[in-house]
């Protein structure tokens, strides 16, 4: 086992891993931070997504090692206690969740997207997901949902 | 005309939305469980082979390895995945952990570890000794009479037809006819959360069952059958379900764990990764159509036979009830063709299993039906919208087969909308485009899919409604939240009714514990069905707040107006009374409580039909396909929830174009899966989508709460006609395979 430090959500923390550990094992299993998904373990659908350093990636090929000093943001982090992130609530209203699984990954993609560049046109939103799958949505909805969020993001 | 109504036709989100956003809702994988046991299987690395001998001598050796269960020590109970309930007749094949492994992917061994690590490492110290039997991995392979039989019955599985008219006299007299043969591959589901089950004897001695499922109650008969336990001591509990699809109606490897838990007396968790996924879990059946058709002078369609042969791969499944229930059912909804014949059978091979998806057996069928009539078009130069208009079923129109009523179908109105929509007159059917490279084409379809299984099953829901002592109510109905909106649903109803708003509604699901029987969430039965019995178990509550609140406001029942969670009444000079009160007085002057159960059977099976149109551009040089502009315009009877609804829709075109485009799952010679990841299996992403618009029509339907009918399954089948139509006519030639990979429509050009 080694030591590894770096910040989850804000809260600096150390623990002891495997080398050959991914960020989405010891998030899920080590952390019990379970909204980042297993939906593919091979870096295609982005249901794992988490903010390293405010980059949206997929932490099932994220090797644990490479997050040592580093800070990670999850979906439970992007909420303020019972308040919801713009991108939450967005998602909400526009009617873009449907089963749920891909939610968090998608809405970590927004948030990574929107932080760079907050006025995005639907092609930018639409490339920005490429590395996000929805069986559920037809990303119809998704791509609503993060034009709305954009909108709010701006007027607070 | 204004219909009075709060909740019903007005967009919320789906159940548990906040707790999805928020990462906070717990799936079966996410679920923790003091001193839980992980899982792995080894899978069948051969497409069919006898276990001679399994030894498990290192792997057992291995610190962390608990038990490894295989065929020597589990269950020999044979069982149907898709076996309902008690007494249904269904042919069982099936077996925990066969003796004779028929498919690559099939469950061989399976190992319970302190960690999922340990369990992988274990599997691969498992050394089998097999006994390779010859494979027939195609239904051209398995129909050929010196076919190794895989299965028993020479690999028929089953087998029907059924006529009506006179086909082969209307065949001979008619102007024109035209035959043609289309395939179908086999598809995966593309759920976003794998198969997850966990299952633990609780501390209160119940069996307990954790899974994504879609039909838990099915599953606890099934459990209770294999393991020899009584159904009151077994529990399934469906936490959540990332995807459904139909996947989930089937028992899968949920019997696994189970039997690791009552081996080694601990919670025990199996979790597939994609790949297992892929070449474990039921596809959609594969299958290979012929078509005759003939026709008038005029474009009427006088005589109509199809062949369908389905793939069912390994087991049994719903492969017989696919064909008799579904797909020679839908066949006879759509056109008004007096002579018409249908034969189906379904194949064993030694690919994997197929089972339940989203359609279920009508993507096969009117991919075949809506190609063909795309060529008797072009063929009789006739505009394909022209052709639908003089065949289409009428709302007043009969299934000519029984001679019953269809309901009120309305495949025409949704075509007129669409075509509006789409500006389908005003594009050309081809173009050619920059010089020469692109080809422009459009294409459209219309196909149905059903409302339950009125007439070909048990079609009822049993749910009990509570109204709390502040007047909310409680919900209890075995219903399963899969992401297609049924609950919120159901809640929209029961609001509606009580005159409550949605939120003060609350429903408890997915737990064999709460509501009565049901029947799953298949067949597009959520909001038909299980909405019905929302719809009857909220007016037997009204009924019963009627009975008390006129007692207590001294009025007549005729007089109650019911809103704001309270009773008020027409007669001057009497105050409303709120529920709050109204419960109160009852507990107390009568010692009756406010609680109602009903059973709902289904009185109809309507279909749902769907109008879809779509323009491509076709790359000449690599054979690519972009898909323009797409429109979709349903027959549902009654908007209940619009925002769900488009979604749904939405959902069920990005699975289509798939099905048009690229989803396959493809083999090696041996049988082994290929795309068995989604880089090799890929569904759309959000920029190869095109720009999608819907539209519904809302002409109400008999047996449907406020007149609604399905959405789920029916969004999905027209789609990939469409799309195919558009490019063959831009290429100029039909495609008879689907998906149209580019290779495929490179190889079309050049021919």
């Amino acid at each position: 086992m080694e030591l590894v430090s770096f910040e989850v959500n804000g809260k600096p923390l150390e623990i002891a891993v495997e080398k050959n550990w991914t960020l989405l094992k010891v998030l899920r299993e080590q952390l019990d931070l379970t909204g980042a998904k297993p939906g593919c373990e091979t870096g295609d659908c982005g249901a794992c997504k988490v903010l390293l350093d405010g980059k949206a990636v997929n932490s099932c090929t994220t090797n644990i090692m490479k997050v040592q000093g580093r800070s990670v943001i999850t979906i439970e982090g992007l909420s303020k206690g019972t308040e919801l992130h713009p991108i939450q609530s967005s998602f909400i209203e526009a009617g873009a969740v449907q089963c749920g699984y891909c939610t968090p990954g998608m809405i970590i993609t927004a948030k990574s997207l929107l932080d760079e560049n907050p006025h995005p046109t639907e092609q930018e939103i639409r490339d920005s997901l490429d590395n996000n799958l929805c069986r559920c949505t037809g990303y119809v909805k998704i791509v609503d949902a993060i034009q709305l969020a954009a909108k709010k993001m701006e007027e607070s | 005309m204004k219909d009075n109504l709060n909740q019903i036709g007005k967009s919320f989100p789906i159940q548990d939305a906040a707790l999805k956003v928020t990462g906070a809702l717990r799936y079966t994988a996410d679920l923790k469980h003091p001193n839980e046991l992980q899982a792995k299987m080894l899978l069948s690395p051969h497409a069919h082979a006898r276990v001679i001998s399994l030894d498990t001598t290192e792997a057992e050796a291995l610190p962390g390895v608990v038990f490894i269960a295989h065929t020597f020590n589990a269950p020999e109970r044979a069982f149907n995945g898709q076996h309902k309930y008690v007494g249904h007749k269904i042919i069982e094949d099936e077996y925990l952990f066969p003796r004779i492994v028929r498919f690559v992917g099939d469950r061989v061994a399976s190992v319970a570890a302190e960690t999922a690590e340990i369990a992988a490492k274990a599997v691969k110290l498992i050394k089998v000794e097999y006994e390779v039997l010859p494979a027939v991995l195609s239904i051209d392979e398995a129909i050929k009479p010196d076919a190794p039989d895989i299965n028993g019955n020479q690999n028929l599985q089953f087998e029907m037809e059924s006529n009506t008219g006179d086909f082969d006299q209307a065949i001979n007299k008619c102007h024109k006819v035209y035959e043609a043969t289309y395939t179908f591959p086999a598809l995966h589901h593309a759920m976003m959360e794998n198969q997850a089950v966990s299952a633990s004897i609780e501390p209160d001695g119940l069996l307990t069952v954790w899974a994504p499922d879609q039909n838990s109650i099915a599953h606890k008969v099934i459990t209770s059958e294999i393991f020899n336990i009584p159904m009151h001591m077994i529990k399934c509990i469906t936490p959540a379900l990332g995807g459904g699809f139909g996947n989930r109606t089937d028992y899968n490897n949920i019997g696994v764990p189970i039997f690791l838990t009552l081996m080694t007396g601990r919670p025990v968790k199996l979790r597939y990764n994609r790949r297992e996924n892929i070449i474990g879990t039921n596809t959609r059946q594969g299958a290979k159509a012929t078509i005759k058709v003939g026709v008038d002078k005029d474009g009427h369609i006088v005589g109509q036979a199809l062949n369908m042969i389905t793939n069912t791969g390994a087991y049994a499944t719903c492969g017989g009830p696919i064909i008799l229930g579904a797909m020679s059912a839908k066949y006879y909804k759509m056109i008004k063709c007096p002579n018409m014949k249908f034969k189906g059978s379904s194949i064993y091979t030694n690919n994997p299993t197929g089972g339940a998806m989203r359609g279920y057996g009508s993507p096969q069928v009117f991919g075949t039906v809506c190609g063909i009539y795309n060529e008797i078009a072009k063929d009789l130069n006739m505009d394909i919208t022209d052709f639908y208009e003089k065949n289409l079923v009428d709302p007043d129109g009969i299934e000519q087969r029984k001679k019953t009523s269809l309901g009120n179908p309305r495949p025409k109105d949704a075509m007129h909308k669409g075509m509006e929509m789409f500006n389908w007159d005003k594009k050309p059917i081809r173009e050619v485009r920059e010089d020469g490279r692109y080809l422009y084409g459009k294409g459209m379809s219309v196909a149905c899919h059903g409302n339950g299984i009125f007439g070909v099953g048990r079609d009822m829901t049993a749910c009990t409604l509570r109204l709390n002592e502040d007047g909310t109510a409680l919900l209890s109905v075995c219903t399963h939240e899969m992401g297609s909106g049924c609950v919120i649903s159901l809640k929209q109803i029961v609001a509606e009714i009580l005159g409550l708003e949605v939120d003060e509604v609350r429903s408890i699901h997915g737990n064999t514990d709460v509501g009565g029987w049901s029947n799953g969430e298949s067949a597009s039965r959520g909001l038909f069905v299980e909405g019905g019995a929302a719809y009857k178990v909220a007016l037997q509550m009204k009924q019963r707040i009627a009975k008390y609140a006129a007692d207590y406001l001294r009025v007549k029942e005729d007089t109650l107006v019911f809103g704001n969670k309270e009773v008020s009444t027409t007669q001057l000079n009497c105050k409303p009374i709120k529920y709050i009160d109204l419960v109160s007085y009852v507990h107390e002057k009568y010692q009756e409580d406010f609680i109602e159960a009903c059973t709902y059977a289904s009185v109809a099976l309507p279909g749902s039909y769907g109008a879809h149109f779509a323009d491509v551009l076709v790359d000449t040089v690599t054979g690519k396909v972009k898909v323009l502009d797409y429109v979709a315009v349903h027959d549902v009877g009654k908007v209940i929830n619009p925002m769900i609804l488009e979604g749904q829709l939405e959902g069920g075109i990005h699975m289509g174009l798939g099905y048009a485009l690229s989803e396959e799952i493809t083999f090696d010679e041996k049988g082994k899966v290929t795309s068995d990841n989604f880089k090799k299996y890929h569904i759309l992403h959000a920029n190869e989508m095109p720009n999608i618009k819907t539209a519904f029509i809302e002409e109400g339907e008999y047996g449907g709460p406020y007149g609604a009918k399905s959405i789920g399954e029916a969004a999905t089948v027209p789609v990939a006609s469409a799309v195919l139509n558009a490019i063959s006519n831009a290429i100029g030639k039909q495609i008879h395979q689907s998906p149209a990979k580019p290779e495929r429509v490179l190889a079309l050009l050049k021919d």
